[in-house]
């Protein structure tokens, strides 16, 4: 570039010297100077090939056809610095912004380059070992971070912070410190201003040949010759380059001694100045130098030199070591830079950018001669902030690192971060400081650290209050891996029994940092398997509730993941050892959530190879919890979903389902449950004998619905199938007398006996047998089998201890007995009846009247008089037992037994002999009122009735038996007239006597008596008083008209009513 | 002479009564006690052969068959009360008092003044000594049928020897001497009350 420049600045010079040329042709011939003003002058800029000689040639030829004129010195000048250029390729371009070139800096800087690509490539290799935390990484160096914050740098950039450390790329720090100086100091080259010559004298063919020492001597002949030449500065200046070019320092520098002195307001003064102040410099005569250097600065910053200045007087003072005035400049000079608009972490070009970090490494020896990071401290307290402070914390701290002043380089970068918690490179200065104790191998350091960092920078904390943390992609993930490394670390520590003592410390600090990942990154891809590690943590240190709630979390709450299902798995797992921990108020709780895991296990992952087991394992719990709803129907989602599973398994669903279905009255389904079960249970089995049990149970129970619903058929079905499917079951007697009562209900008496005859035989120890007798007695009584019947009721008299019940059976039995007229049998039994049970003396009583009344039937009036007496005699003899009842059967008895005294009354006639026979009668006759009069006495209505006819009938027999008496055989006509007035005297008053009793038993009626003897005491007063008592009732004849059809208006004759009150004649009327 | 008036006033109640229900078509009374005189009930000749056979039976004393034939005839046709009345009369022939006592009370709920289902249940009643009951059905009988004889000395019979009431007993054999003065029997039943009275 410099040199091409130079090139374009020869174009238009030649072009400028042809004008010369032209000009002096036509001053000389054509015209004068002033012709000029007409003439147009066009200037191109063109490559010229070969152009320095034709220069030189034009300014030789110049010099040698031209008379000597005012432009002779120039010309002199412009053709000595061409030979220099030509001899020594000397910069002729003059750029104000590079007019130093350090020959160093270019070689340096290509493998700075290199460096920083391999930096970038560190980089992206950190990046992606981020991604794959290992605990080892916090005690193992091999982030680097420095390179992770060149990284970041870019991405801050545009805030315009020129503290990131990313300008200043540290420093290369390979080279030594000694190394450094030398380079750093290293003699500057300084480009050549360039001003033309126009040689006021000589030949162009004697300039051409001269080179640098003919032209120091054109130099020197033009001072000499034109010692007022008017740029004689510049032609010291060029004599003093050209005694440089050739070796002559130090005549050099006397011209520039002498040129500085005579020319202090030349405009090559800074350049001069520059260039003693180097020769100062490089000759260790700092403090001459660092004058020189000042003159510069002093000219300010329109200086091209004053940037390079402020750089090597800075250095001239740190030779000194005047570090704080050597600070002074060196930071001065990264102001300009920033002044000149610069951003310092954003040069492009290579030298400066070199310089730059030259700078900032010179920085850090100073301040660390000065005694490290606080004198830095001290240094902008008194200087002000600088936008730039972090790149010089940062720079220290690398310095300090490249010495192996761990804590030095810690200090440095900690020192600006607790002065700027808030500043955005904070977080990198952290992640360097971690860096920093693991590259020094120190542990605990490395883990307080991060520990800070992510306390300092975890999503919640207070700095990204200040920053948007998407702006940090870098600290992002060196948090995540931070996170990362702490959890594993501890968790690591939580494992080593070694550290038994602090295994709790440990565990709570895995806990809490495995939190905070997760608060901070939830959805992260590493989520899931810290998650898996955090809940298996918990679940090594019995905490297996949260265990369970971790594996549950990383089970579900996360895209599906490797370790998905196993997750899912440990949660049940976790769950159920916590049952085993758990207070027994929380077991009911803790089933329910084992419960709830299960099921969501195998909804989620059906195919694991586990699930058909957690499946089982919850119906059963289901089960114990009684939710029998859902246990059924979780038995049945096994057996349907793994009907391959374990056997066991699927005999243990069909046992929940067979259970469960029990417990919700589903008997079928419980029945065909159970069976299942059976099928799948070994023949050896104890538990066959229980599940035979249960089988039977869930038959019986269907039975009892179908009763509850009174389907008796069914249900006695359904009981007595128990003997076929389950004949063992000690259920089945139980169900066959169910089944009896049901089929007695439906009054199935044949299949009733069948099957109360079959309990009897089969179960003759059974409780129940005498419930069987009674049911059978009933059973044979319905179906017609009087005599089985009475059988059973005379046997329920033995089974039973009941005297209630006893006297019932036997008057059951006795009375069925009769029924089937075997009599024989119901004296048997009537008579065990009053032989066991005397009292209550009315049951007794009226049992006798039953064995009087079989007696009188089967005409054993022996037995019948006697059993008659034996119930008078009980009656009158029950004291307070006697009662109505009683005396009503002793009435009847009494009366029954009074009937001979009056047959004994009729049988007496009154026959010769007479008296005898008179008194004989009499004699019974006053017997037999005795004996009727004695009835009334029990005050029985219809006894009394019998009893007051019978008199009647004794005094109208008395009366009639006298007037039918045998007449004596002598007795004339009168004698027998007179002995029947007699007669008739006699009797009249027997058959008023009769008619009067009669009456009485009428007068019966008024107190609501009525019977057939009253009846019959009318029949007789109809005889004996017609005109009172003969009444007879009109009855009607059959009717002999079904309709009224026709009958309608039909008058009836009133003879025809009354004679045959055929109701016909009123039907329809 | 001077019994014929009330004979004839009885005539022309009955007639007049017949001519007020053609006038009216008597279904009017359809719903009344007496129903079933003035409706007109087809009945089917299967059930009017069967009624007659049962009939015949009856008065053959075979009462056992002519029960099954008139529960035959009942099951066919429950709206007529002679066949109700005829079986509780053949019950009462066998003894069965409870089922006359039944069937003469289904005849009554179809036509419950009928004067001979009244007359056979008050005669009934009064066997088993239910003589209030007696009473009543009597007196529910000449509420319609004033001049039904059977039933007037029935009542008058029941009073006086079986209740013991010798004016009411006067009264039913006062009236109905009324209607058949010359039954003697009846006039000497007077006389005797009057001397006790």
């Amino acid at each position: 570039m410099t040199r091409q420049f130079s090139t374009h600045l020869i174009a238009v010079l030649i072009a400028v010297c042809g004008l010369f040329v032209t000009g002096c042709a036509t001053y000389n011939t054509e015209g004068t100077l002033g012709s000029l003003n007409n003439v147009n002058i066009e200037i191109k800029e063109e490559v010229i090939v070969g152009s320095l000689e034709k220069a030189m040639e034009s300014y030789q030829r110049y010099l040698e056809e031209t008379p000597e004129t005012a432009m002779t010195p120039e010309a002199i000048r412009r053709l000595a610095d061409l030979k220099i250029e030509k001899e020594y390729s000397a910069t002729v371009g003059y750029d104000s912004s590079s007019p130093v070139i350090d020959a160093t800096e270019a070689a340096a800087s290509a493998p700075a380059a290199s460096t920083s690509e391999s930096s970038n490539s560190a980089v992206a290799a950190e990046i992606q070992s981020v991604h794959t935390p290992q605990s080892d990484n916090l005690t193992k160096p091999g982030t680097n971070v420095l390179d992770t914050i060149q990284a970041e740098a870019a991405i801050i950039a545009g805030a315009g912070n020129a503290a990131s450390a990313g300008s200043g790329a540290i420093a290369d720090l390979s080279e030594s410190e000694k190394e450094f100086s030398e380079r750093a100091t290293r003699e500057q080259q300084i480009k050549t201003s360039n001003s033309p010559i126009v040689s006021p004298t000589g030949k162009a063919e004697d300039l051409q040949a001269a080179g640098a020492m003919e032209a120091i001597e054109l130099y020197k002949g033009l001072l000499k010759k034109y010692p007022l030449y008017e740029r004689n500065d510049q032609v010291m200046y060029q004599l003093s380059r050209a005694y440089e070019e050739i070796g002559q320092v130090e005549k050099a520098i006397e011209t520039l001694n002498v040129m500085v002195v005579k020319y202090p307001y030349s405009r090559h003064l800074d350049e001069a100045q520059f260039r003693r102040a180097e020769y100062f410099f490089m000759r260790k005569r700092y403090l001459d130098a660092e004058e020189a250097y000042q003159v510069v600065l002093d000219i300010g910053k329109g200086s091209a030199f004053y940037e390079l200045a402020l750089y090597k007087q800075g250095w001239a003072f740190f030779k000194q070591e005047l570090y704080e005035e050597a600070l002074k400049d060196f930071i001065a000079m990264l102001d300009f830079k920033i002044d000149e608009g610069y951003e310092l972490e954003q040069i492009d070009d290579k030298i400066a950018k070199k310089r730059i970090d030259d700078t900032y490494r010179v920085i850090s020896l100073s301040f660390s001669y000065l005694g490290g990071a606080d004198a830095i401290v001290d240094f902008f307290e008194k200087a002000g902030p600088r936008s730039y402070e972090a790149s010089v914390y940062s720079h220290l701290g690398e310095y300090y690192l490249d010495k192996r002043r761990y804590n030095d380089a810690a200090l440095a970068y900690n020192s600006f971060v607790e002065r700027n918690p808030l500043n955005k490179v904070a977080p990198y200065f952290n992640i360097r400081v971690i860096e920093i104790y693991l590259q020094g191998g120190f542990p605990k350091l490395v883990i307080d650290s991060k520990k800070n960092f992510s306390n300092t920078y975890g999503l919640n904390a207070e700095y990204w209050q200040f920053f948007d943390i998407q702006q940090f992609p870098v600290v992002l993930t060196f948090l995540k891996s931070n996170l990362s490394d702490l959890a594993s670390h501890y968790h690591a520590l939580y494992q080593d029994k070694r550290l038994y003592k602090t295994k709790q410390e440990n565990y709570a600090e895995a806990i809490h940092w495995y939190r905070e990942f997760f608060k901070s990154f939830p959805e992260d891809v590493l989520a899931p398997e810290l998650n898996y590690k955090l809940a298996a943590l918990m679940l090594e240190n019995e905490d297996y509730r949260d265990a369970a709630l971790e594996y549950e979390r990383t089970a579900y709450d996360y895209p599906r993941h490797e370790k998905s299902s196993e997750a899912a798995y440990a949660a049940v797992y976790a769950y159920r050892k916590y049952l085993t921990k758990a207070p027994p108020s929380d077991i009911v709780l803790v089933k329910r959530e084992i419960i709830r895991s299960s099921l969501k296990f195998v909804e989620n992952f059906p195919d694991h190879k586990h699930a058909a087991v957690i499946l089982s394992a919850a119906a059963d719990m289901l089960y114990e919890l009684k939710n029998y709803t859902l246990a059924v129907k979780t038995g049945r989602q096994l057996i349907e979903q793994y009907p391959n599973a374990d056997q066991k398994l699927v005999r243990s669903a069909w046992l929940v389902v067979a259970h469960g279905s029990f417990d919700q009255t589903n008997y079928q389904d419980a029945e065909v449950a159970y069976a299942k079960v059976l099928s799948l249970t070994e023949a050896k089995d104890e538990s066959r004998v229980k599940l035979t049990e249960n089988l039977a149970a869930s038959i019986y129970k269907q039975g009892e619905e179908a009763r509850k619903l009174e389907k008796h058929r069914e249900a006695a079905n359904h009981f007595l199938r128990i003997a076929t499917v389950t004949p063992t079951a000690k259920i089945r007697p139980t169900a066959e007398y169910d089944a009896a009562a049901s089929l007695i209900i439906l009054k199935d008496w044949s299949a009733a006996a069948t099957v109360l005859e079959g309990f009897r035989k089969h179960y003759p120890q059974n409780e129940l047998q005498s419930e069987i007798t009674k049911k059978l007695a009933i059973v044979y009584k319905e179906n017609g089998n009087l005599m089985a019947s009475a059988a059973e009721f005379e046997r329920i008299e033995t089974e039973t201890k009941d005297e209630t019940l006893r006297r019932e059976a036997l008057e059951q039995s006795a009375e069925l007995y009769v029924k089937a007229e075997s009599m024989k049998d119901a004296l048997r039994i009537y008579t065990r009846y009053v032989s066991v049970f005397p009292h209550p003396v009315e049951n007794a009583i009226e049992t006798r009247q039953k064995i009087a009344d079989i007696y009188k039937k089967t005409d054993n009036n022996k037995k019948y008089i006697a059993e008659l007496k034996t119930i008078v005699q009980a009656d009158s003899s029950a004291g307070n037992e006697r009662t109505d009842r009683t005396r009503y059967l002793a009435a009847n008895a009494a009366l029954i037994l009074t009937e001979p005294s009056l047959t004994a009354f009729y049988e007496v006639k009154l026959v010769k002999p007479f008296k005898k026979n008179l008194n004989k009668k009499k004699q019974r006759m006053k017997t037999a009122i005795d004996k009727y009069n004695k009835l009334i006495d029990y005050e029985v209505s219809e006894v009394t009735a019998a009893a007051t006819y019978q008199l009647a009938e004794i005094y109208f027999h008395f009366s009639r038996a006298l007037m039918e008496s045998e007449r004596p055989g002598d007795l004339n006509d009168l004698e027998l007239e007179q002995y029947n007035l007699v007669l008739e005297e006699q009797a009249y008053p027997f058959e008023e006597k009769a008619i009067s009793v009669h009456e009485k038993n009428i007068e019966l009626l008024s107190i609501g008596v009525y019977n057939k003897w009253i009846d019959r005491s009318i029949e007789k007063l109809a005889v004996l008083m017609p005109a009172r008592y003969a009444r007879s009732e009109q009855e009607n004849t059959f009717v002999k008209s079904l309709t009224s059809t026709g009958q309608q208006g039909k008058s009836v004759k009133l003879e025809e009513q009354l004679k045959a009150p055929d109701a016909t004649a009123m039907i329809g009327d | 002479m001077n019994v014929s008036i009330p004979v004839r006033i009885y005539l022309v109640h009955v007639v007049f009564m017949c001519l007020l229900a053609a006038f009216s078509g008597c279904a009017t009374q359809s719903g009344t006690s007496r129903g079933a005189k003035v409706q007109n009930v087809d009945v089917s000749s299967d059930v009017q052969r069967t009624f007659d056979q049962a009939l015949q039976l009856l008065q053959e004393e075979q009462y056992d068959t002519a029960i099954t034939l008139l529960i035959s005839v009942i099951e066919q046709e429950k709206r007529l009360t002679a066949p109700y009345i005829n079986l509780a009369m053949a019950y009462r022939h066998i003894g069965n008092e409870e089922l006359a006592e039944e069937n003469l009370l289904k005849a009554l709920a179809i036509d419950q003044a009928q004067p001979v289902a009244n007359n056979e249940l008050g005669i009934l009643y009064r066997k088993q000594g239910r003589f209030t009951d007696a009473k009543k059905v009597y007196i529910n009988a000449l509420s319609e049928y004033p001049d039904y004889l059977p039933v007037i000395k029935n009542l008058g019979i029941l009073c006086d020897i079986y209740m013991q009431d010798p004016q009411c007993a006067l009264e039913q054999f006062e009236k109905y001497q009324q209607y058949d003065p010359e039954d003697k029997n009846v006039k000497v039943w007077i006389a005797d009350l009057k001397t006790r009275i």
